[in-house]
């Protein structure tokens, strides 16, 4: 345990950002996070600053940004673009023109629009442009170089290429464009068929995807084996990666997968430890003989893990912590090591426990905030996959939850943290999306949703309480806590809409009366309660609304929340005076507005922040609508008020279906059979019983079937 | 596989010989291009020419959602390169037609798009023609469209084909749809002919399914559709195979060109089934562009699934039975 804790406690300390890859991966190879699924945008970030640079900042970031995102291979002459100022820009410039056209034209050749233009029409032109640039200013050299390449790239010119690459790639001093031609050079590298070393370039650029196409031909045992024979700096490379990639798939492995039988069974997974056993004593040997021992013996303490070999897996990983490495090697093999610790000792939450999770918490975010705003120069800072899939905090953090998950929920769930589960599986979304959404888009994030749907009142009022006065119950809870960026008007609103769903109405306007105009007028529900009518008697006529296009609802700052409550608590103020057939009226009507604004009701933004036709189970406030009914059926004396109630017996939904349905073959027809101890069923027969049917049956296809049935 | 597919041809033709002495039916075969670059292998232009293929029914682009179309919302994908090598193959095979087909993806002409119907069509026909004269194929007189439609958005897709079809009739040119078995039911779309989809019948992620390509139980309950189906039809047969990888009982990729003869690295489990025994790479194919960076581990199930010439020649007999002018011409999905 002693040796777990100080793991836990110092293991963030190294970590550099690394890819996600499944929440657990084997990582010997240098990552480039803005590589791959970023590479637009990193490349984007580069022609923005560029532009920026070149026009002395006198035009935003932005403009230039969605100039590029946007603009077609002909947006220079397009009128579209006329009045856009970066284009405008250009214009005026000659040489800045002649550049920008050629690179638009090249882009033309793949660009998929409407108006066709033959293949290689785009590409010729920008050649032909290219041609034209022989005497640009010095400022755009290594552009120009640049765009030699592709061009050439896309004429599948590689000599071309490569004496682009000599000429003017290899002395480029702007590494970020040098990086980006590198990478055109190792694709005529790879068509020339020198894998490694063309692997060799892309696994210094991070790029993964290329690497994964070369290392293709060097897979498994026997590439691996042949790669690991290969005495060039190139081959080392592509042995590391290779290697990455078996380790990395044999964790995933697919042993249990579908068998057909008893014997099938055995034969494949004997296969499955034929080919492991082979790889791992491979690994074994090269341990032996090789001056990479740390990769070596890392990876077979990977295989061991995936085996469920941990006792083995621990003595290989902590003889790959004492071997020399790259910094990556050495993160990787702790990492590694630290899997082993834990899969050796079951983790038992305590108060040391605890403190120690919450500074590697604080750890991760600190770093992770650098990493952000050291993002944020580079990408545009709306785009959240690439935060996603980018930032070192997700993948760390989503680790260490992995890691602790079954001690903290056991922990959280004894101590009754609702908070604590909450704000802890939802961190990744908090950090990464931190300062980029509305108070509006908070609905549909996941700890909302986790607190609305899966917590009782009770939960759900003491999260709002912890978050409000930013107490927790240890020290975990409050560094994530202190983290949670959490607008209190949303809690405000989801606790005292909580409240009225179960007809608490008076303790609801403890939270909505807090809701301040500006609060409410940002929510997306204001547009629909705006619509709707209050008073309307949904269960004898169905109303008809307009679907409501939120853009065109004049704002409103109404809070028809605690309007409704408010009205609700003097109704119930206003029963005790009644009685009989008054009596049964209110509350009646009162059942009417409760059905009306639950899920199945016309008002269902009152209780509901969201609605969707799949949703067939009603809200509580059914079930409340249902108890005022009843009430009304005792309190009620006349035959006329007595039929009301029974009509909203009828209509209110239990959540048990009517009706069982079967399919008759022989007569291919639907066959419905009513659902025999049915809670609106008494209803149903004093309907059918006491009034022609044919009166109130019209809008009813239920009591019109039940009708024919009895 | 050359050979078998010879012989696959032969039983088919054998089996129209029969029907044609029922009803005195000549079919002509076609094929349909579906791949992103025109570029025939020479086994393939050895297939064409053994069965004379008349007509090649040439995918040019996709449709797609896209909202940065402000008027519409969709924009073309995936435009077919080296065409331009279609006019010479044109010039020197039994190949006398060429039929544009335009892919829409699922759902892109919805069911507000009424009023847009003109516009759609508009821009359809003209990029159609723009692909085939930019490409030495001059303006071909039909062309077809393909799209999954459903009740739902019926009306908005029927009436863009309703304008199309009058603007090509308008200089004497036909327009043709795709038919997909269950559209068998509904209404017929307002063209000149239509092509029965009779492949991708089934459903290829399920580790249950039989065959995806084709099966008898999959047309099946649709034939009774048939004979009162308003519309000249020709039928599209399946002459394909693939190996639908699964792992840990989930579909997880397509990947052609595995030898799964090879008992070194494939165990045979049942007569359409192996298992992969080691980590492996999928090879690279003729009609591959780029190496998939997809592997094989040990344990994955293979389910080889290939179209069967026996089959389709049961299905083309009796769909013959039912309306003669379904086997005058056969196009194959390769």
């Amino acid at each position: 345990m002693a040796l777990l804790m100080c793991m836990a406690t110092h293991i963030w300390a190294c970590w550099t950002p690394a890819e996600y890859e499944g929440g657990t991966s084997f990582r010997i190879v240098q990552p480039f996070p803005d590589f791959n699924s970023a590479y637009t945008n990193s490349t984007l970030g580069e022609t923005v600053n560029f532009w920026f640079g070149y026009f002395k900042k006198s035009i935003k970031q932005d403009v230039i940004r969605d100039f590029f995102k946007e603009a077609p291979y002909d947006a220079l002459d397009n009128e579209n673009f006329a009045s856009n100022p970066f284009a405008v820009a250009v214009k005026k410039d000659a040489n800045a023109s002649k550049y920008l056209r050629a690179c638009l034209m090249l882009q033309g050749d793949t660009e998929e629009r409407w108006e066709y233009r033959p293949e290689g029409d785009c590409l010729g032109e920008a050649a032909s442009m290219l041609k034209q640039m022989n005497s640009m200013p010095e400022v755009f050299a290594s552009r120009v170089a640049l765009l030699k390449m592709r061009v050439y790239t896309a004429q599948k010119d590689y000599e071309k290429v490569e004496k682009v690459w000599n000429s003017e790639g290899k002395s480029c001093s702007d590494k970020a464009l040098q990086n980006r031609m590198r990478g055109y050079y190792a694709g005529v590298l790879y068509k020339q068929g020198k894998l490694t070393e063309a692997m060799s370039i892309y696994a210094e650029l991070g790029d993964q995807v290329s690497m994964r196409w070369c290392v293709s031909k060097f897979i498994g045992y026997k590439g691996i084996k042949q790669l690991s024979e290969m005495q060039t700096a190139d081959a080392n490379v592509a042995l590391q990666y290779a290697l990455q990639d078996y380790v990395n798939y044999y964790w995933h492995k697919g042993g249990d997968s579908f068998y057909y039988d008893e014997e099938d069974l055995e034969r494949v997974v004997g296969d499955v430890q034929k080919d492991a056993n082979r790889m791992k004593q491979f690994c074994a040997e090269m341990a032996e003989k090789s001056s990479d021992k740390m990769i070596w013996l890392s990876a077979l303490s990977w295989m061991e893990l995936a085996d469920g070999n941990n006792a083995e897996a621990l003595s290989h990983a902590q003889q790959a912590c004492k071997q020399k490495g790259t910094v990556l090697q050495k993160e990787n093999a702790e990492r590694i090591l630290m899997l082993a610790n834990l899969r050796n000792a079951p983790i038992v939450m305590n108060e040391k426990v605890l403190k120690a999770l919450a500074n590697d918490f604080q750890t991760l975010c600190t770093r992770s905030e650098e990493e952000i705003a050291s993002k944020d120069a580079k990408v545009s800072p709306d785009d959240l996959t690439y935060r996603y899939d980018n930032v070192a905090f997700c993948p760390n953090y989503c680790f260490l939850m992995d890691t602790y998950k079954s001690a903290l929920d056991e922990y959280f769930k004894k101590n009754h943290l609702v908070h604590g589960q909450v704000i802890a599986d939802n961190m990744c979304d908090q950090i990464l999306s931190k300062s980029y959404e509305g108070a509006a888009s908070k609905w549909q994030q996941n700890w909302f949703e986790a607190l609305d749907s899966s917590f009782g009142l009770e939960d759900v009022a003491s999260f709002c309480e912890a978050i409000k006065k930013k107490k927790f119950a240890d020290a975990f809870a409050q560094q994530l806590g202190k983290k949670f960026d959490c607008d209190t008007q949303v809690l405000n609103d989801l606790v005292g809409t909580k409240c009225m769903r179960e007809g608490k109405y008076g303790q609801a306007l403890n939270y909505l009366n807090q809701l301040t105009p500006n609060y409410i007028t940002s929510t997306n529900y204001r547009a629909y309660l705006a619509t709707r009518n209050f008073g309307y008697k949904v269960m004898f006529q169905r109303s008809q609304y307009k679907e409501v296009d939120e853009e065109m609802i004049v704002p409103t700052a109404t809070n028809f929340k605690a309007e409704f409550c408010k009205d609700m608590v003097d109704r119930i103020n206003a029963l005790s005076s009644l009685t009989g057939d008054e009596k049964a009226k209110a509350e009646i009507e009162m059942a009417h507005r409760m059905f009306q604004a639950s899920n199945m009701g016309d008002l269902w933004a009152l209780s509901e922040f969201g609605w969707s036709s799949a949703n067939t189970t009603p809200n509580k406030l059914c079930a409340q609508a249902r108890v005022q009914l009843n009430n009304a059926l005792k309190d009620c004396q006349s035959e006329a008020v007595r039929f009301d109630v029974y009509y909203g017996l009828a209509s209110v939904p239990t959540g048990e279906p009517f009706w069982s349905l079967d399919y008759d073959w022989d007569e291919q027809v639907s066959v419905y059979k009513f659902t025999r101890f049915h809670p609106c069923r008494a209803a149903f027969d004093y309907l059918v019983s006491h009034r022609n049917v044919r009166d109130i049956v019209s809008t009813c296809d239920v009591l019109r079937n039940y009708a024919k049935q009895n | 596989m050359h050979t078998k597919r010879l012989l696959n041809l032969l039983l088919i033709a054998l089996a129209l010989c029969t029907s044609c002495a029922k009803k005195k039916v000549n079919t002509q075969y076609s094929m349909y291009y579906w791949r992103t670059t025109f570029e025939l292998s020479e086994g393939e232009r050895a297939w064409m020419d053994s069965i004379g293929v008349h007509t090649l029914y040439v995918r040019l682009f996709d449709v797609i959602k896209d909202s940065r179309d402000k008027e519409l919302g969709m924009m073309p994908d995936a435009t077919i390169r080296g065409l331009k090598s279609l006019g010479s193959l044109q010039a020197d095979s039994n190949l006398k037609r060429c039929i544009p087909v335009v892919f829409v993806a699922p759902g892109v002409i919805a069911k507000n798009d009424e009023a847009n119907a003109d516009a759609i069509a508009s821009r359809l026909l003209q990029r159609i023609d723009a692909i085939t004269e930019g490409n030495g194929l001059g303006i071909c007189d039909e062309i077809q469209i393909d799209y999954d439609w459903a009740q739902s958005n019926q009306k908005a897709y029927f009436a863009m084909l309703r304008v199309l079809a009058s603007k090509l009739h308008g200089s004497n040119r036909k327009l043709s749809t795709t038919i997909r078995l269950h559209q068998l039911a509904l209404e017929a779309p307002p063209v000149d002919r239509g092509i029965l989809m009779l492949y991708n019948t089934g459903k290829l992620q399920s580790m249950e399914e039989t065959n995806s390509i084709l099966t008898r139980e999959a047309v099946e309950p649709y034939l009774r559709h048939l004979s009162s189906y308003a519309l000249p039809l020709s039928v599209a047969l399946p002459d394909f195979s693939w190996n639908a990888v699964f792992r840990n009982n989930e579909f997880a990729f397509l990947a052609p060109g595995l030898q799964l003869s090879d008992t070194t690295m494939f165990v045979q489990l049942d007569s359409t089934h192996w298992q992969s025994r080691f980590y492996q790479s999928i090879p690279l194919t003729a009609s591959a562009t780029v190496q998939s960076s997809e592997r094989l581990l040990p344990g994955d199930i293979i389910r080889r699934e290939e179209s069967d010439a026996a089959l389709n020649r049961e299905l083309l007999d009796r769909m013959s039975d039912l309306r003669s002018d379904i086997a005058e011409e056969v196009v194959y999905f390769r």
